[in-house]
């Protein structure tokens, strides 16, 4: 019955806006899709409970019963507080702004994820985008103030903590220990440590990260993935893996990781990033969109070709968005108009997105990654 | 042939015998009569030897035959194989044992490549050491293995190279040894199946004539 249950729920959200269909769309101008962005900032208000939290902690779709109990709240938190930076970048409104406080002290006060078993430590999560809501908060304008400027410090403790505990000896970050298994984990992947190298230099600067060795070791994880072909490992290896044709670490597996990495490192200054890589890497995730398209809201993670994954989506065009804005300003734009057509294209009727699957955390994370992506293009 | 007609005599003499089955009531007519079936009698026996004679040197010789023809098959079997391993087999099992060997060296040459590439990316800072020790402990052990391995993978090389495929060669060579003395057997068999039938069909034939006298 509950079997039957989640097929039909998973078969309709499938028919209801498939994205696939429409691979190469128009290009779209910001006020051409202005309306979509509301929309997504509306399903968020609406979809956020009365303690301020956004998505549920708890297993929810057979897909994942293979994970931890604490698992699931772990990506809730990581889900929340994407939604807390969508908030965070839009337009003011007295809703979006009472939704926000709401939520930033939900995300200040609620428990630290903790591991969930040998393996599974997608706690981690939890302390990545926790950390990266609270810095990208405490470094706006609008939470200038002593009090929140405390209170989220306070919050952001916590957060780091994770992060602090788990950077693996090589300086990455990821969600899966190996045996041995150990108090420490030793598997990294790029794109985790990348998407948070930012914010450590942002912790740095509003004095929470007090060691500068933390950024560096993982701004080296980084660099180590880096392929000469302007791929990006998966994971620091110490010889590259390249095995078969259709191997993740092709480019055409890398699409995401290209954004993610190529922004990351370009933020903390990293020379080699230059504008022509910038581009380069975003035409390359132009030209092979379709490997994205395809892996699209498949349940079953790198089931597509190259490996992908259906979250490799609006994750990469978050950072692809975010990668866009490191450009010269006035060929931002042109960007951008390529890029919102294959955000709208998976915005679902009632505006909120996911890629993966139908959980209310991966509905969150989605319409966040979603709402900032569009966002980011919006005309000064 | 000769043998059925026999056989359907049979019954049609063995019922003369019986219709004058009482001697009692015999005449010198009779007595005359009864020699002269006596004679037909030992005609017959003799007829119907040298029949039996002639089967049994059919049999003999089909017998003989097949087991020739079958001695023959086992040999060019045994020298099919025998030629298809020196020329094929050989050159196949040592090329994939060596294919195998080469690979189990490249694990081991890659996992000494891992491990030093591993140590020299954890000697550049001290951070987190207890962690590091893990691994690196994981992969001295998977070198250590690697090589382990190559070890056993060379011996076993070694040893299908000078040991296992000569013996395998020898044992095919026994094989084909083997079945030309079984074809010689057979051929003899034969020939002496024939000198037998001959000299059974003679006496058989011989003693006919000498009934018919």
């Amino acid at each position: 019955m509950i079997l039957a249950l989640a097929l039909t729920a998973f078969l309709s959200v499938q028919a209801e806006d498939d994205g696939r269909t429409k691979a190469n769309p128009e290009p779209q101008t910001f006020a051409q899709v202005e309306a979509n962005l509301e929309r997504a900032y509306d399903w968020l208000l609406a979809n956020q409970k009365a303690d301020g939290s956004f998505g549920e902690g708890h297993l929810q779709q057979l897909h994942e019963l293979g994970f931890s109990v604490e698992t699931f709240y772990a990506w809730q938190v990581g889900a929340h507080s994407l939604a807390c930076m969508a908030l965070l970048y839009a337009p003011v409104t007295e809703e979006r702004d009472r939704a926000l406080r709401r939520g930033l002290d939900w995300l200040c006060t609620t428990r630290p994820p903790k591991r969930g078993s040998n393996w599974d430590i997608d706690y981690v999560w939890g302390g990545l985008y926790g950390f990266v809501a609270l810095v990208e908060a405490a470094s706006h304008e609008r939470f200038a103030d002593e009090v929140w400027q405390e209170r989220l410090s306070k919050g952001a403790e916590t957060y780091f903590d994770i992060l602090e505990r788990n950077q693996i000896p090589t300086g990455g970050w990821a969600y899966y220990d190996d045996p041995i298994y150990s108090q420490r984990p030793k598997w990294g992947t790029s794109f985790t440590t990348a998407l948070v190298l930012p914010a450590l230099e942002g912790g740095e600067e509003l004095g929470w990260v007090a060691d500068p060795k933390i950024r560096a070791r993982a701004t080296k994880y980084v660099g180590r993935c880096a392929l000469p072909n302007g791929a990006w490992e998966y994971d620091l290896n110490p010889v590259p893996r390249f095995r078969g044709g259709e191997h993740i670490n092709r480019k055409k597996g890398s699409l995401s990781r290209i954004q993610v990495c190529n922004w990351a490192l370009a933020k903390v200054g990293e020379k080699k990033i230059t504008h022509e890589r910038i581009r380069e890497g975003l035409e390359d995730f132009f030209r092979d969109h379709r490997f994205l398209d395809v892996a699209y809201m498949k349940p079953r993670p790198h089931e597509a070709y190259y490996a992908n994954s259906g979250y490799f989506y609006l994750f990469g065009h978050y950072y692809a968005a975010e990668v866009i804005e490191l450009l010269p300003a006035d060929e931002r734009e042109s960007w951008h108009r390529r890029l919102r057509p294959h955000l709208t294209k998976v915005q679902r009727k009632n505006g909120s997105a996911t890629d993966f699957l139908i959980g209310e955390y991966n509905v969150v994370a989605g319409t966040a990654f979603l709402a900032l992506s569009l966002e980011k293009g919006r005309p000064e | 042939m000769r043998l059925l007609a026999v056989v359907c005599c049979l019954p049609a003499l063995t019922g003369c015998i019986l219709v004058d089955a009482d001697e009692s009531h015999a005449g010198p007519k009779i007595q005359k009569s009864k020699a002269q079936e006596a004679s037909n009698s030992k005609g017959v026996i003799a007829s119907t030897k040298l029949a039996l004679a002639e089967v049994k040197a059919d049999s003999s010789r089909i017998e003989a035959e097949s087991g020739l023809k079958a001695a023959t098959a086992k040999l060019v079997d045994a020298e099919f194989a025998l030629e298809n391993f020196n020329s094929v087999e050989k050159a196949i099992e040592l090329g994939r044992a060596k294919l195998e060997l080469d690979r189990v060296a490249g694990r081991a040459s890659d996992a000494e490549a891992e491990l030093q590439e591993l140590e020299s990316m954890y000697s550049e800072e001290e951070f987190a050491s207890l962690t590091k020790e893990l691994v690196l402990a994981r992969g001295r052990r998977s070198l250590e293995h690697a090589k382990r391995s190559l070890e056993f993978q060379t011996q076993e090389y070694t040893h299908l190279e000078s040991q296992k495929l000569a013996a395998k060669e020898r044992k095919l060579q026994r094989a084909v040894e083997e079945a030309r003395s079984a074809v010689r057997t057979a051929e003899l068999k034969l020939k002496a199946a024939k000198l037998r039938n001959e000299m059974d069909l003679i006496e058989a034939k011989e003693a006919v004539e000498k009934v018919t006298e």
